[in-house]
């Protein structure tokens, strides 16, 4: 299955964060490692379609100090999503060779 | 509960929840309040605001919710949450899909879109602007503490006994009244003054006032403080306290100017404080007051003297506040007694025309002028209700044209299977979606008219913004305007007969068209008669508006130059100014190309004070006023202007103080006074004003030394008495220059300057100008105010021949077929058009008959209206509405019957040039 390219660095914040991977944060790791400015709503988008796909699932995340109402819920990469994006990263990579910048 | 409320408004988080359901939906929702309240701490609630309704509406947002609610989570609840949430989402989906249509459709058609939003726009924008304007100048709510406790208190006139003002000895009186007032303030009407500051000599106004002023009506100051008793003394030093627009727009707002010695009037004044912000002016007008000074310096910069003595005609307003308990009536009955104790006192001075307690909120400036600006309000209402009413209808006429018009895509639409609501929820989005972008830009129109109105430099403060409340009225109003006429065709052409529309490519379908057509015409009658009406109107109060800006006020203003100086700012005492002037005087009249030069106080045609006056051989009739203005005039002052002298002599230089004081008179009031041309050796006496004594006590006594023709000093083309003082018997710190030119006047303008110069580089110059120069400047605001109506009534006839062309046009394409198999059988092209005109030309005829009509009886109701104000309002001459003028009446008819005619003949005529074959492919 191939990903988009929004997608796919989602899943990579997603796998950065690990057990902080909620919405808001991967929104800013986006921005800040990916210097890509989505809103929260576009990352939910994206991480929804990608729960469809069965990529990425979730669970509510513990809860937290000073926070109101119920805890976030954080994303991780199920065996399928890290599948994908290694054959994304294989595919990105062979494509890669032979490549020289005149 | 800090917690909660840091949290974003419910009314929006709503929607959110409303959006997001189920368990999944609350996180969302959670995720965004949370980061509300980030962005909130960091900047700003306002900010916040902005950017949680930015989620809200954005696209992301939308697809989100649409994406969780498709997303099969699995499990019994979510599907449950699932269909509980579709169906909202897909009516929103669907009006989502059906604004982007009617957006795509409204821009396709954008010659039917552009006029109808721009009419619109122009019928919610300007209505909206001017509405606010006015409202806020005239109409805005007592800014005053428990202001139902407040009253106002007047001595009535001798001559009318209606309310007027009061002496300052009167107001004392009142104030003893401890029993039933907790506290009694006074204050002068407005006055203009000149004060110097940094930025040179300005124009102002100021209010005398006493030092109880703030506490009686429960105001806070901006900043500093209030003058005290010890400071609202004859001895004390004068301070001041600064409005708040003056503060902002004339001190740069800055708070060093505590502390600062300006000079108003050639006294130095210290500024003690700001005033309340938003509150312009004792009279809670658009008056804007810059200074408030303590009664007691009324004789030191005022220069009136008297105005603290009892007269029977005071300029005091006196505001009281009800002491706990105490009634209106009570109020009045216990001023009733004091007026009966005033006038067994002073029968002299008092009249024993009572005194009159009325309820602060029921005045608005001031009783005697109240009336005259309801009736300039009504005015204003039947404009702007015509103006929109022109809007409303054109706005109804054009949906129905068009819903007919589209009687064919309905059927196309019903035949592919399109439901019946389906299309009425289009059609109804389409029209709500056009008077939304009516509505808004209607309010930016709105917003940059009031913006351009605050620009201008206008007496009145208009600084109040937008009301909302009207905008929101007239919004409401085309809203429903455009729902009500959008569906109505809506509606109809939904009950269409399919086949025979489908067929008829677009013909009358029977029953529903006539219908339409019938309603049609009703609204294309409504728009003649009541374009017609704002026509007529307008036209009449323009007519009367040229009629006294081209009045001849007695000479002619060509050739003529001032330059004007104020010796009081240079420290001048009266001799020195006076010698100083006769200098300036002399070395200009040396000029080359002056012809000759005087000394007066300020540029004609103004007058330069008034009084009542004491005649000896004439008894006025009871009420009757012998009011006249004066005018300061030196010697060579009526050769300058060129008005020759019809009887005795005019000023020479022995006409001195010392002498006896003598006066030249204009013809009207030696015919009216003293019941001849020649009245050149009788005496007559000033009631008040300078060099009157106490109250009724005559004052001056001045011998008629000439008579002149007419001389007015306004625009009023009546002429009324006149009177001019020598100019060497005056006060003559203020004094201008007034010289005949023999070349182009504007030429003499900088070496007139320049011998002021020459003569003390510290003498205030006000202004230097020809006197066309100033005379065009003063009538400005009259000629904008023209303007402004002119605009209002081409803005109508413009949106009435938009209506009108809409119809005709319509009506003509509707007749396509039958205009092709009339070309073709060979009919001549004017016949054609004049058949196609003849039905419109039919319904113009009636319009224009009902219009005129109707025009009258508005017209005859408001001067109706306007003289019964005239009469309450004690004789002021209101001068605020028009009268019914036949010619005014034949131009509106010609006019709209010109413009009518040719809405009617261009679609006519297009549509036989089309040419036979266009036509009968249609067959």
């Amino acid at each position: 299955m191939s990903l988009g390219d929004l997608q796919q660095v989602a899943m990579l914040a997603v796998a950065r964060l690990g057990a902080n991977a909620y919405g808001a944060a991967i929104r800013d790791e986006l921005l800040h490692v990916a210097e890509r400015k989505v809103s929260v709503q576009t990352v939910w988008v994206t991480l929804v379609r990608l729960e469809k796909q069965g990529l990425v699932d979730s669970t509510e995340g513990p809860r937290e100090e000073g926070r109101r109402g119920r805890a976030r819920r954080v994303f991780r990469l199920t065996p399928a999503g890290w599948s994908a994006l290694d054959t994304a990263r294989a595919s990105t990579a062979r494509m890669w060779e032979g490549v020289v910048q005149p | 509960m800090s917690a909660l409320r840091r949290g974003p408004p419910q009314y929006l988080s709503a929607v959110l929840r409303w959006l997001f359901q189920g368990a999944r939906g609350a996180e969302v929702c959670e995720e965004l309040e949370h980061e509300y309240t980030v962005v909130r701490e960091r900047h700003s609630g306002l900010v916040a605001w902005v950017w949680y309704l930015g989620q809200i509406l954005r696209p992301s947002t939308w697809l989100l919710a649409h994406e969780m609610r498709t997303h099969a989570f699995g499990g019994v609840e979510k599907t449950k949450e699932k269909r509980r949430g579709a169906w909202s989402f897909m009516l929103l989906d669907h009006i989502w899909r059906d604004t982007r249509y009617a957006a795509r459709r409204l821009g396709r058609d954008w010659r039917f879109t552009l006029p109808a939003v721009l009419v619109l726009a122009l019928g919610i924008g300007a209505n909206t602007a001017m509405f606010s304007a006015v409202n806020t100048a005239l109409f805005r709510p007592l800014p005053f503490e428990d202001a139902d406790r407040l009253v106002n208190i007047y001595q009535n006139r001798s001559e009318t006994g209606q309310d007027f003002g009061n002496s300052y000895p009167a107001y004392q009186d009142m104030a003893g009244y401890t029993d039933v007032f907790a506290g009694v303030a006074a204050f002068t009407v407005p006055m203009p003054v000149r004060y110097q500051a940094d930025a040179g000599i300005g124009p102002g106004v100021a209010e005398y006032a006493t030092s109880n002023y703030l506490a009686v009506q429960g105001l806070d100051l901006q900043m500093g403080r209030w003058f005290n008793a010890e400071e609202d003394s004859p001895d004390a030093a004068v301070v001041a306290v600064l409005g708040h627009q003056a503060w902002t727009n004339k001190f740069g707002a800055t708070p060093d100017v505590l502390g600062q010695t300006i000079r108003i009037d050639g006294v130095p004044v210290t500024v003690i404080g700001v005033g309340p912000k938003g509150y312009s002016s004792s009279f809670h007008s658009g008056l804007v007051t810059d200074f408030w000074l303590p009664t007691s310096s009324v004789a030191t910069v005022g220069g009136q003297a008297d105005e603290l003595e009892r007269t029977a005609d005071g300029s005091f307003m006196v505001r009281a506040r009800l002491r706990d308990g105490v009634t209106l009536p009570q109020a009045q009955q216990a001023m009733t007694a004091l007026a009966a104790i005033l006038a067994s006192e002073y029968p002299d001075i008092d009249p024993g025309t009572g005194i009159s307690v009325l309820r602060s909120e029921e005045v608005l400036i001031h009783p005697q002028l109240d009336a005259m600006l309801r009736a300039a309000g009504w005015f204003l209402m039947i404009i702007v209700g015509v103006l929109l009413a022109i809007a409303c209808t054109n706005l109804a006429t054009w949906l129905l044209v068009r819903g007919l018009a589209r009687n064919k895509e309905v059927s196309v639409r019903l035949a592919l299977g399109a439901t019946r609501g389906q299309i009425v929820r289009h059609l109804l989005v389409e029209s709500t979606l056009l008077a939304g972008a009516g509505g808004a830009a209607g309010y930016f129109l709105a917003e940059w008219t009031i913006r351009l109105v605050a620009l201008m430099d206008l007496p009145i403060d208009v600084s109040g913004g937008l009301d909302y409340r009207v905008l929101g009225f007239t919004l409401a109003l085309s809203l429903l305007t455009g729902v009500a006429f959008g569906l109505a065709p809506a509606l109809t052409a939904t009950r269409v007969n399919l086949s025979p529309a489908l067929r008829a490519g677009g013909d009358d379908t029977l029953h529903s068209s006539r219908r339409g057509f019938n309603l049609k015409n009703v609204l294309v009658v409504s728009q003649v008669v009541l374009s017609c009406v704002l026509l007529v109107y307008e036209g009449l109060y323009l007519r009367s508006l040229a009629a006294t800006q081209s009045v001849d006020f007695g000479f002619s203003l060509e050739g003529l130059a001032f330059v004007e100086t104020d010796a009081r700012f240079a420290g001048y005492d009266t001799d020195e100014a006076a010698a100083l002037s006769e200098r300036v005087r002399e070395r200009i009249s040396a000029l080359p190309g002056v012809e000759s030069a005087t000394l007066t106080a300020s540029p004609p045609p103004g007058a330069h004070g008034g009084s009542e006056l004491v005649f000896d051989a004439y008894e006025p009739a009871d009420r009757e006023s012998t009011y006249a203005q004066w005018v300061w005039a030196g010697p060579d002052y009526f050769d300058v202007l060129g008005v020759p002298l019809l009887h005795g002599r005019t000023f020479t230089d022995f006409d001195r103080p010392e002498t006896p004081s003598v006066a030249v008179i204009n013809e009207s009031m030696a015919r009216r006074y003293f019941g001849t041309p020649n009245a050149v050796g009788r005496r007559f006496r000033l009631v008040d004003g300078a060099g009157s004594s106490a109250g009724g006590v005559p004052g001056t006594e001045l011998e008629v030394i000439g008579v002149v023709p007419d001389v007015r000093t306004s625009s009023d083309p009546q002429a009324l008495p006149l009177f001019f003082r020598s100019y060497h018997q005056g006060q003559r710190t203020m004094s201008t220059v007034l010289v005949r030119a023999t070349v182009d006047p504007a030429t003499l303008l900088q070496p007139m300057l320049q011998v002021v110069r020459n003569l003390d580089d510290a003498l205030p110059v006000i202004a230097t100008k020809t006197v066309s120069q100033s005379v065009t400047e003063s009538l400005g605001a009259r000629r904008a105010l023209g303007g402004l109506l002119g605009a209002l009534g081409a803005l109508g006839l413009g949106m009435a021949c938009l209506g009108l062309y809409a119809v005709v046009s319509f009506a003509v394409s509707r007749r396509s077929r039958e205009i092709g198999i009339r070309m073709t059988l060979g009919a001549r092209q004017t016949r054609v058009i004049w058949v196609l005109s003849k039905g419109v030309a039919k319904l113009l005829a009636v319009g224009v008959t009902l219009g005129l009509a109707l025009s009258w009886l508005v017209v005859r109701g408001s001067s109706v209206l306007i003289s019964s104000l005239d009469q309450a309002a004690d004789g002021v001459n209101l001068n605020a509405g028009p009268t019914a003028d036949p010619t005014t009446f034949a131009l509106v008819m010609l006019l709209m019957c010109a413009v009518d005619l040719a809405a009617t003949f261009f679609p006519a005529w297009r549509a036989t040039r089309a040419g036979p074959l266009a036509a009968v492919r249609h067959l």
